[in-house]
């Protein structure tokens, strides 16, 4: 909302000025703009800007042509004597034609900068020395109209330019140009709270302010009643009485009569004897200092009511309205046809739709209700009788036309906020005498020739009767809700009861209520009130606590005391698995990966790209109505495709290897139970079909029956399923060449294997690495050799987390990534639910893997033993670990023929290659034991030595290698 | 004896010598031969030796290749009265040997391992080789400092769904449909009835209605909202805090935002409220901190206002106590929330709100927030 302080000194409220200052003066120098403006602030209205209007064009000021010249070497033009300063005189030479002797003019100083930038110099035009330059209206930047304006310099003097009479230009030569013509002034650009549409007009922001005022202490402000020359023929109490009562209204032009199909609350007012003319200039100065056009005399009266009031109106030209069959003038509220076409005051042509309001002639529609009036029917230079519309569209379609047609109007925004419509015929009146007041003296006063209601039709259309409901009483739609006075009681604990302290005494808080608009009713007792809620108010103020709003936003909240909190009723524990996902954030960063964030959604192609069966291969994924990028309309049900795509990002920008991560939320269109949520799923993206095509038996992981839990409402059950989990991904070498090492290092399936291990142990949980089934949902997605299902057992069962692998090369090429890749994702919330199911078994937390620090109080020198074996290609790692064990554990420890415990069997190097025939591997790996009670012997290492052989070469086939 | 070359150091070291003595000055003659030889080998300057030659010269005079044992066993020949005088004889010659040789050996290893960490000096100027460190994202990382100062002041971090009925997002929470406040936000639908959370403020709903009262919550997460250009993003994080219990007032109110913020800032740090509108709070309020690059004197991260705003609070609207189950004549309460990604942004420095959702490793990296 822009306001100008200006108008809010001349019609509301006289600010108070700080000093006397000259007519040199501008505004803000009177004022204390920065007070008011903390004032808006403190109030909840926060300036976003401040501009100071003239403040910038300082340096061109009120100066008279003495003498002008034509310019001796060119015709058009003149070498002129300007007088700009008492006994100042400067030679300027001019192109304009109107330049001439005895003319105040706008002279730019060297040194000046105009709005277009151009920066005035002392110069020689054509050998001719020139000091400064006479400017036009436009080269300041105003608003030109050539039938006010002319095309050449600006006159001073004139009037529909805005001038003063030479008389007073005299004493004003070398006064900035602005300041002299009372063009300056101060425009803050407030932010309104949806709360307050009271606000987004002139006489709302002087309200607030004069309160503010009032309640620093200033002294010399003082609230304006409306101009008293401002009157009419007619009253509110006039209007209202007669649109009540007529039913047409008989005017020069001919009878008009009003016609309802929306059952929109609505009345027009007829006046005869207008005439109309060129605005004056305080009254085009207010509305360009706003940023508006000024039209004409009525036109300008309009919009001024609704800057002043916030109340919507529009004048029709009764003569260019069309007649109907009886030959009676008329308007009719009514839905558009879809496919009407229109064309409004701006200009344009749209073409309507059916739930737009109109207000139409016998013929066409003449005005876009609540948003734009019609090119036809528009009041211009002439005189007649004219007709005044004031309705009460619906908010929600006036925000809907309005959108639609990409028009957003003052008068359509102040509909959407919501009007006061309370205040409808006083609004009326007003401009009545608006009008009048600005009607020429020889054109005689105008006439109001009576007012109606738009009575509603009989039969209206069911999407009029949805809008605006006729209540059983009421036959016509009431313009304003029973007035009754709206009223709340106030008592002297209620501040004290929400902000901890009075603030201010009670006398004091009602006299800000007072000062705000409110009428407070005191009685007898002194600590309990009541309080009349202003009409403005009424769509905002509507309990107690609103009313202890009012004083806190007017002594400051900032001056809330504080007061200590008492400790926590009930210390809580966070939600377990918050600070769970927050160690496996931690853990991946230590294992190198850096975090990421994504917005969440996924393309409509993502499974194909990621080579997967279908869209709903990792489930159905919830696809929004209104996707913002539209390419990617669903949530994300795997966290994959979006890190992919970052990996994408970082190649294209020369970033060729790294390690990424993201631990967020999947989406489904399934309930825990399995069940689908959303049977519309899809709708508005055209994928309603594909997301309602079967979703694979098994899901594993992604099945819907592991999503989490995140609230705790009893139909928590029928929510789609969220699931929290992490995807990690590495591209490019592990390590890359550097003078340290002997050269670059790829990712290995193991370490990706190995970091899956180590997170989940944050779970407590002992990760396990299966083959991939063929029908887990990434199957596709990656190598087939390189992958692997992340299972582990919990109470005995196998739940499958994750998986882990190298990426296809396919699914690489889609996603346009040209390094090798590898990767996992795990469900989260799987893990958190098997810690805990752990936890509530065990009754404590889960047995941990080592118990090898608890178990020897002294530690005796572990014993390393190597072996290497040739065995078949075939044969696993897994296999052969297992044999060494059983070896140890049982040929050896078991029969406690060595007091030593085994620690581990690691393998440590495979071999293929040279010295080891086709067909075999050649595998080392490394026995530690720990002894318990003695530093073991040669002796006993031998037995070890010889178990361990006798059962790998039996059980392997293998052979040990010198 | 002259003084031997160092040349012939293996000479010295090979000379033959006599295995036995049989008379006293015979064995005196043998001694004085081994202790010159000693000398000439000991007085080679030690820079010129080896440690293996070194070695070679600890295993000759006082290892195995020393005569000195065979000496001793030749003392069988000797008269008996002359014994004991020559073993005493050895064995101070063994004494005087081994300090000598020992000394001699250890100032060998000394000058050897000198001159070798001479030559193995390092270019200091070479590349330190990459480490692979992982890092934290920005929002992440900025959430937890956030998160701490508020566990501290008693609230329980708690999570919710990013999935929401209207319920919880819009009605719960005073927004009915068709209420201004719902412009403020666009909203991403899913379907009639569901949405993609515009606010962490929902979470309150949750908790008022499944956990019940008294409560002091704390939620961060993700929110979303239907707009996406230089300064916002469809998908940000925010923290929402929530506080129901008897008789809280906006001085409580006051009181917790003061201590939470001199907690984040480590500091007391300068508050300022300013009345505004949300429809689940009244009054409500916008929080401006002092900005902490200037302190109220205007400077680039401040936009010259002195003032940095950090989020919005108010007494919880008695309409949202009562559609949460909440008798709310009984209790009151406050809340307050902030956006964290603007936060992270000024404490990290980050100038393009996009750049957080690209996961840039080089970003990534140059941050390096663990």
């Amino acid at each position: 909302m822009l306001v100008s302080l200006k108008l809010i000194d001349s019609l509301f409220l006289q600010l108070p000025t700080k000093a006397s200052a000259g007519i040199a003066a501008p505004c803000w120098e009177r004022w204390d703009v920065k007070l008011f403006s903390e004032i808006f602030t403190r109030q909840g209205f926060e300036v976003e800007s401040t501009q100071l209007r003239g403040n910038d064009l300082k340096q061109v000021v009120v100066g008279r042509i003495q003498n002008a010249e034509k310019h001796p070497k060119a015709d058009k033009l003149q070498v002129c004597l300007v007088q700009t300063a008492a006994g100042e005189v400067r030679q300027i030479v001019c192109g304009a034609a109107n330049a001439r002797a005895g003319l105040y003019v706008a002279v730019a100083l060297p040194g000046a900068v105009l709005p277009n930038g151009l920066e005035i110099k002392s110069s020689k035009i054509r050998d001719v020395e020139s000091h400064g330059m006479l400017c036009s209206r436009e080269e300041l930047g105003l608003p030109v109209d050539e039938s006010r304006d002319g095309n050449g310099i600006w006159e001073l003097h004139s009037e529909p330019a805005c001038g003063l009479p030479e008389t007073e230009l005299a004493s004003r030569i070398g006064v900035p140009v602005m300041f002299a013509l009372g063009l300056d002034d101060v425009l803050l650009e407030l932010n309104v709270t949806p709360n307050r549409p009271d606000m987004l007009c002139h006489e709302g922001a002087a309200r607030e302010l004069c309160a503010g005022l009032a309640w620093a202490g200033l002294k010399g402000f003082d609230w304006k009643p409306w101009q008293k020359e401002w009157v009419g023929s007619a009253t509110a109490a006039d209007l209202a009485r007669d649109a009540a009562e007529k039913n047409h209204i008989e005017t020069r032009g001919g009878t008009f009569v009003a016609h309802n199909d929306l059952g929109v609350p609505a009345f027009f007012v007829g006046l005869d004897g207008v005439q109309v003319s060129t605005t004056p200039a305080w009254l085009r100065n207010t509305l360009e200092a706003l940023g508006q056009k000024s039209i004409n005399s009525v036109v300008d009266a309009c919009n001024l009511v609704l800057l002043c009031f916030a109340q919507p109106n529009h004048a029709f030209d009764l003569k260019k309205l069309s007649a109907q069959g009886d030959g009676k003038k008329s308007l009719r509220l009514r839905f558009a046809q879809a496919g009407e076409a229109f064309i409004g005051l701006d200009s344009k042509e749209r073409t309507l739709a059916s739930t737009d309001c109109v207000v139409a002639d016998s013929g066409t529609s003449q005005a876009l209700l609540g948003v734009i009036g019609g090119d036809h029917s528009k009041v211009e230079m002439s005189s007649g009788s004219l007709v005044l519309e004031f309705a009460n569209p619906h908010p929600v379609l006036v925000r809907r036309t309005s959108r639609r047609h990409g028009r957003k109007t003052d008068s359509s925004f102040a509909f959407e906020k919501g009007i006061d419509v309370w205040r409808r015929f006083e609004s009326a009146e007003k401009l009545i005498g608006l009008l009048n007041a600005l009607q020429q003296k020889t054109a005689g006063n105008l006439k109001y020739v009576g007012s109606v209601y738009a009575r509603g039709n009989a039969v209206r259309s069911e999407d009029a009767q949805s809008f605006f409901p006729i209540d059983a009483a009421g036959q016509e739609p009431a313009l304003s809700k029973s007035l009754g006075e709206f009223t709340l009681p106030f008592t002297s604990e209620d501040v004290r009861t929400r902000v901890g302290d009075a603030l201010v005494p009670f006398e004091k808080q009602l006299s800000i209520l007072e000062s705000l608009g409110f009428a407070v009713s005191k009685s007898s007792n002194a600590t309990a009130v009541n309080v009349v809620v202003p009409s403005w108010r009424r769509l905002d103020v509507m309990g107690g606590a609103d009313l202890v709003e009012e004083i806190v936003r007017v002594v400051g909240i900032d001056h809330v005391p504080a007061h200590p909190l008492s400790a926590a009723g009930k210390l809580v524990a966070d939600d377990v698995h918050l600070s769970l996902f927050e160690a496996s954030a931690q853990r991946l960063v230590s294992l190198g990966y850096h975090e990421t964030a994504g917005f969440h959604f996924m393309r409509a192609d993502d499974w194909s790209k990621l080579n997967l069966k279908s869209i709903n291969a990792c489930g159905e994924p919830v696809a929004l109505l209104n996707p913002i990028i539209k390419d990617e309309p669903l949530m994300q049900s795997t966290l994959l495709s979006g890190l992919l795509r970052k990996v994408a990002h970082n190649i294209n920008y020369g970033t060729k290897r790294g390690q990424l991560f993201e631990v967020s939320r999947t989406f489904q269109n399934t309930d825990l139970h399995a069940r689908r949520v959303f049977n519309t799923n899809g709708e508005g993206v055209g994928l309603t079909a594909a997301l309602a095509e079967k979703v694979p038996h098994e899901l594993y992981e992604y099945s819907p029956k592991c999503s989490f839990l995140l609230s705790r409402e009893q139909s928590a059950t029928e929510r789609p399923g969220e699931t929290p989990r992490v995807c990690a991904v590495v591209f490019g070498a592990q390590e890359e060449k550097e003078w340290l090492n002997s050269g670059e290092r790829s990712w290995a399936f193991h370490t990706l294997a190995a970091h899956v291990a180590e997170l989940l142990s944050i779970f407590g949980l002992h990760a396990e690495f299966r083959a991939l089934p063929a029908d887990h949902p990434m199957n596709g997605a990656v190598h087939p050799g390189r992958s692997a299902s992340v299972v582990a057992k919990v109470q005995g069962h196998i739940v499958h987390l994750g998986w882990v692998g190298q990426f296809h090369p396919a699914t690489l090429r889609n996603f346009e990534i040209d390094s090798e890749c590898l990767g996992f994702e795990l469900n989260l919330g799987l893990a958190v639910e098997k810690l805990l199911a752990c936890q509530r078994e065990a009754g404590s937390a889960p047995k941990n893997k080592s118990s090898l620090q608890t178990a020897q109080a002294v530690r005796l020198p572990s014993v390393e033993r190597d072996f290497a074996f040739l065995v078949l290609e075939t044969l696993t790692a897994a296999a052969l670990v297992n044999s060494v064990h059983a070896a140890i554990e049982n040929d050896v420890l078991a029969q406690k023929k060595i007091p030593a415990r085994l620690v581990s069997v690691k393998i440590f190097d495979v071999y293929r290659g040279q010295g080891v025939s086709a067909g075999h591997k050649s595998v080392a790996l490394r026995v530690t034991l720990l002894p318990t009670e003695r530093t073991l012997v040669e002796a006993d290492i031998t037995a070890v030595t010889e178990a361990v052989v006798g059962r790998v070469t039996r059980e392997c086939a293998a052979q040990l290698r010198g | 004896m002259t003084l031997p070359s160092e040349h012939s150091l293996s000479d010295l070291l090979e000379l033959p010598h006599t295995a036995a003595a049989s008379s006293l000055s015979e064995l005196q003659k043998l001694i004085d031969d081994e202790r010159a030889r000693c000398g000439s080998v000991i007085s080679i300057p030690v820079a010129q030796l080896s440690e293996a030659q070194a070695d070679d010269v600890r295993v000759r005079f006082t290892g195995r290749k020393s005569p000195l044992q065979d000496w001793l066993r030749s003392l069988r020949n000797f008269p008996a009265e002359e014994r004991k005088e020559a073993g005493a004889k050895i064995n101070q010659l063994k004494a005087f040997l081994e300090v000598e040789v020992e000394k001699f050996v250890l100032e060998c290893r000394a000058a050897a391992e000198k001159a070798k960490l001479e030559r193995e000096k390092v270019d200091l100027s070479l590349p330190l080789p990459e480490l692979a460190m992982g890092s934290r994202h920005p929002v992440s990382v900025a959430a937890q400092q956030l998160l701490e100062p508020l566990r501290r002041l008693g609230f329980t971090v708690i999570d919710g769904p990013e999935l929401e009925r209207e319920f919880y997002n819009f009605e719960a929470l005073n927004i009915p449909a068709e209420h201004p406040a719902r412009e403020m936000q666009d909203t991403f639908f899913v379907a009639s009835q569901w949405v993609l959370r515009t606010h962490t403020s929902s979470v309150q709903a949750h908790a008022m209605l499944e956990r019940g009262v008294p409560l002091r919550v704390a939620c961060a997460g993700f929110t979303y909202r239907n707009e996406l250009d230089l300064t916002h993003v469809p998908t940000f994080r925010q923290i929402e805090c929530l506080v129901v219990d008897k008789g809280i007032t906006l001085a409580h109110m006051r009181s917790t935002l003061d201590a939470f913020f001199a907690e984040v800032f480590g500091r007391p740090v300068k508050l300022r409220l300013r009345s505004s509108y949300f429809p689940f709070t009244e009054p409500s309020a916008e929080i401006d901190v002092q900005c902490q690059q200037c302190f109220g004197e205007g400077c680039r991260s401040c936009k010259h206002t002195g003032w940095l705003e950090m989020g919005g609070c108010g007494l919880v609207n008695v309409r949202v106590l009562e559609s949460c189950g909440i008798d709310s004549k009984v209790y009151s309460g406050f809340a307050f929330g902030m956006g964290v990604d603007r936060i992270a942004m000024s404490k990290f420095g980050i100038a393009d709100l996009r750049s957080l959702y690209e996961g840039d490793v080089l970003m990534s990296r140059h941050l390096a927030l663990r």
